[in-house]
């Protein structure tokens, strides 16, 4: 049954190609099962470069098509959510990037405009 | 297998890209110190390409040995992504405050907090820093409980206003100046109030209280004389002058009633017909032994007792040095310098009026025609300040019939139509009975005016057209805080002005008839919604007005900008003539 939904939830997103934020937890599940890169984003409220990631970056067809194919996207709020040991950022935005391991492949600190943020996607994917 | 990964990742992490973003510690840097006036001086230096949210900065002390933070003054903000920061490092200066029970050093915990981001794409955590200073409280003012919750006041894109009211800058004299300079401060301002209506009922007074003493005084008794009424005369403003202080209550206007006025006025009747000799004024002598063993001492009693009523009932002035003691003294609690500084302005106002008892005294003629005249003209005065009194409670058209009546009767005595007598005596008093008349045509035709008691005579159509270009749209009135809080949210978006008005103030008179009678000052009043709140009757409602706004007594001229918001740097305690009060106008 589980499978099933993840299954729908996965073509909805290739469908639509419209960016899913899935839990933590559950995104380690995910890309153990489909070899996927976890990406975490830290923001918060009030962080113009974090809604510059959220509104623009993360709208930018080829960065939502390239995050859908090989990452699962996971959005923490750093003053509302459980942050999971290790998920460290001296501000926000950072990204985490994690293997099906949990262990981290790389973090980027602060907002990266579409096209760096694409490069550095395209990069991790070599690296899986 | 797991092993290696994990090799690897920390592998990874080694030869991840450093951040290239500056750490919390770098970007910014704050600091903070306390100067020897004991204020706080705070600073967060922030590095290149930072940036402060305004919103975000926090300067708090811990509270518990009972210092506060009373205000900060913080820099110009920019608006940046639609929020108002810092782009430069700013830097802040904290006043602080403390209760009225603490006194010697205390150790107080001063905490900065602030929030920032970088502008390449990072916002850094909240953050703070403690600092510990040691506050000698005596270098501090005491809370009061006006001073509304901290608010920070950050004024956007315009430079942090530092303007005070004239009565707040007169209370931070006060506070900051040698005892030595506020006490002669106070005295000049009381010689500058000297010369204002609200002082120049006491000539009359005094110098009637003077001559009633009769024949033969000697200069040295007049000036002992004239010495005992102003001191009396003084401790009366410095008693009810701090009792305004410390409760908020305003003695004067307290005893502003109706049958205080009536008797007062009546004692006046009184002196003036001792004056004209109808008989001799002399507290019963049983009374007088009582007091003392030697009789003449009643007299000065009797000045004493003048004095401290006519501080009282009859000059219930509120200036800006008045006001500015009283809000010392409410501020501070320190109801002894703030005394001071008031029985040294009442000094002030004080001493012309020596001079006039002494002069009275000095030129006192001999027993004979000229004595008869120079006291019935004292009695004649003592019957005006009896009918000023009056024309508080009573209707214009009676006080001016009043007049009317007293100058012709005086004008009859002084018989200008006999041939004999000195010609100056004869024209004055053809005079007199030229406006005496006047007055009473006037009284009769509805005129309320006693500079132009005639004005009614002239053609409508001037008059109306006059009173278009010339007067100032009628005030609004109100005497409860809810109807001038309906009047505020009826008026949003409209400059309005606040008239603190009594009936029986003096000082709101004269700024009726002088100041707003200007025409230039009238067409720019124009600009503003006109409230005024009477405090004649003084009552509980009324006084809640006052209390709401601090407003001492009557006049007090508020300004309220266009979100109805009183701006209390604008505030004018007591008279203005014309033209300062229309810069002060064009400065709103």
């Amino acid at each position: 049954m589980k499978k099933i939904v993840l299954l729908i939830t996965f073509f909805a997103t290739s469908l639509f190609a419209d960016l899913t934020w899935v839990k933590y937890s559950e995104a380690l599940k995910i890309a153990k099962e489909q070899n996927k890169i976890v990406m975490v984003m830290l923001s918060k409220e009030g962080c113009p470069a974090c809604e510059y990631m959220e509104d623009i970056v993360f709208e930018n067809e080829k960065v939502m098509k390239a995050v859908a194919k090989d990452f699962i996207a996971v959005h923490i709020d750093i003053h509302n959510d459980y942050i999971p040991s290790g998920l460290t950022y001296i501000g926000t935005p950072t990204f985490h990037f994690l293997n099906k391991y949990e262990s981290k492949l790389d973090r980027i600190d602060g907002g990266l405009n579409a096209k760096s943020f694409l490069e550095k996607l395209v990069e991790l994917t070599e690296k899986k | 297998m797991k092993k290696i990964v994990m090799l690897l990742s920390f592998v990874g992490m080694l030869f991840a890209a450093p951040p290239k973003f500056l750490m919390p510690e770098e970007a910014f840097i704050p600091s903070a110190s306390i100067g020897a006036d004991m204020k706080i001086e705070a600073n967060v230096t922030i590095a290149k390409d930072i940036y402060l949210y305004a919103d975000e900065m926090k300067l708090e002390v811990d509270e518990k040995d009972g210092i506060s933070v009373a205000k900060f003054d913080a820099p110009v903000t920019i608006k940046h992504h639609d929020e108002k920061v810092y782009l430069e490092s700013p830097k802040f200066l904290v006043t602080l405050q403390k209760d009225a029970a603490v006194s010697g050093v205390k150790t107080v915990v001063f905490t900065l907090s602030f929030q920032g981001c970088s502008e390449q794409g990072l916002c850094y955590e909240p953050q703070s820093k403690n600092f510990s200073f040691d506050v000698d409280s005596a270098k501090l003012s005491v809370k009061s409980d006006k001073t509304k919750s901290l608010d920070i006041t950050i004024v956007e894109e315009k430079a942090p206003t530092q303007e005070l009211s004239q009565t707040d800058a007169i209370a931070d004299t006060i506070k900051s100046e040698s005892v030595l300079f506020v006490l002669l401060t106070f005295l000049g301002f009381g010689l500058l109030l000297a010369m204002t209506p609200c002082v120049f009922p006491m000539i009359p007074i005094i110098s009637g209280v003077i001559i009633s003493q009769g024949e033969g005084l000697s200069t040295k008794k007049a000036f002992a004389l004239s010495l005992v009424y102003v001191l009396s005369m003084a401790v009366a403003y410095t008693i009810a002058g701090v009792l305004a202080g410390l409760f908020g209550a305003n003695l004067q206007a307290a005893l502003q009633t109706p049958w205080v006025i009536y008797s007062f006025a009546l004692i006046f009747v009184a002196l003036a017909f001792s004056m004209f000799g109808f008989y001799e004024l002399k507290l019963p002598d049983k009374f007088v032994t009582k007091i003392s063993s030697k009789g003449h001492k009643a007299g000065y009693l009797g000045v004493a007792v003048m004095g401290f009523l006519s501080a009282l009932i009859v000059g219930p002035c509120v200036a800006a040095p008045l006001a500015g003691a009283l809000v010392y003294i409410g501020q501070t609690g320190d109801a002894l310098l703030g005394g001071m500084a008031l029985f040294s302005l009442s000094i002030g106002m004080g001493i012309p009026l020596i001079v006039v008892g002494v002069s009275a005294g000095k030129f006192m003629p001999k027993p004979g025609e000229w004595m008869t005249m120079v006291t019935a003209v004292f009695g004649v005065m003592m019957l005006g300040v009896a009918i000023w009194m009056l024309s508080r409670i009573v209707d214009m058209y009676v006080t001016m019939v009043l007049y009317a009546v007293l100058g012709l009767g005086f004008a009859l005595y002084l018989n200008p139509f006999e041939r004999e007598g000195h010609i100056f005596k004869r024209s004055v008093a053809l005079v007199l009975f030229a406006y005496a008349t006047a007055l009473f045509i006037g009284a009769l035709g509805g005129s309320t005016s006693m500079s132009k008691p005639l004005e009614f005579l002239k053609p409508q159509a001037q008059t109306s057209n006059m009173s278009v270009n010339t007067g100032h749209k009628a005030f609004v009135k109100v005497t409860s805080l809810k109807e001038l809080d309906a009047l505020l949210e009826k008026n949003k978006g409209k400059k309005i002005m606040l008239d603190f008005y009594a009936d029986w103030c003096t000082s709101c008179k004269e700024l009726e008839e002088v100041t707003f009678a200007n025409a230039a000052v009238a067409a720019k009043m124009n600009e503003f919604v006109l409230i005024q709140a009477d405090v004649t009757a003084n009552t509980a409602e009324q006084k809640e007005l006052s209390k709401k706004y601090g407003v001492f007594g009557p006049p007090a001229l508020l300004f309220f900008d266009t979100n109805a918001e009183l701006i209390k740097a604008k505030t004018i305690i007591g008279f203005v003539p014309a033209d300062e009060f229309l810069a002060h106008l064009n400065t709103l």
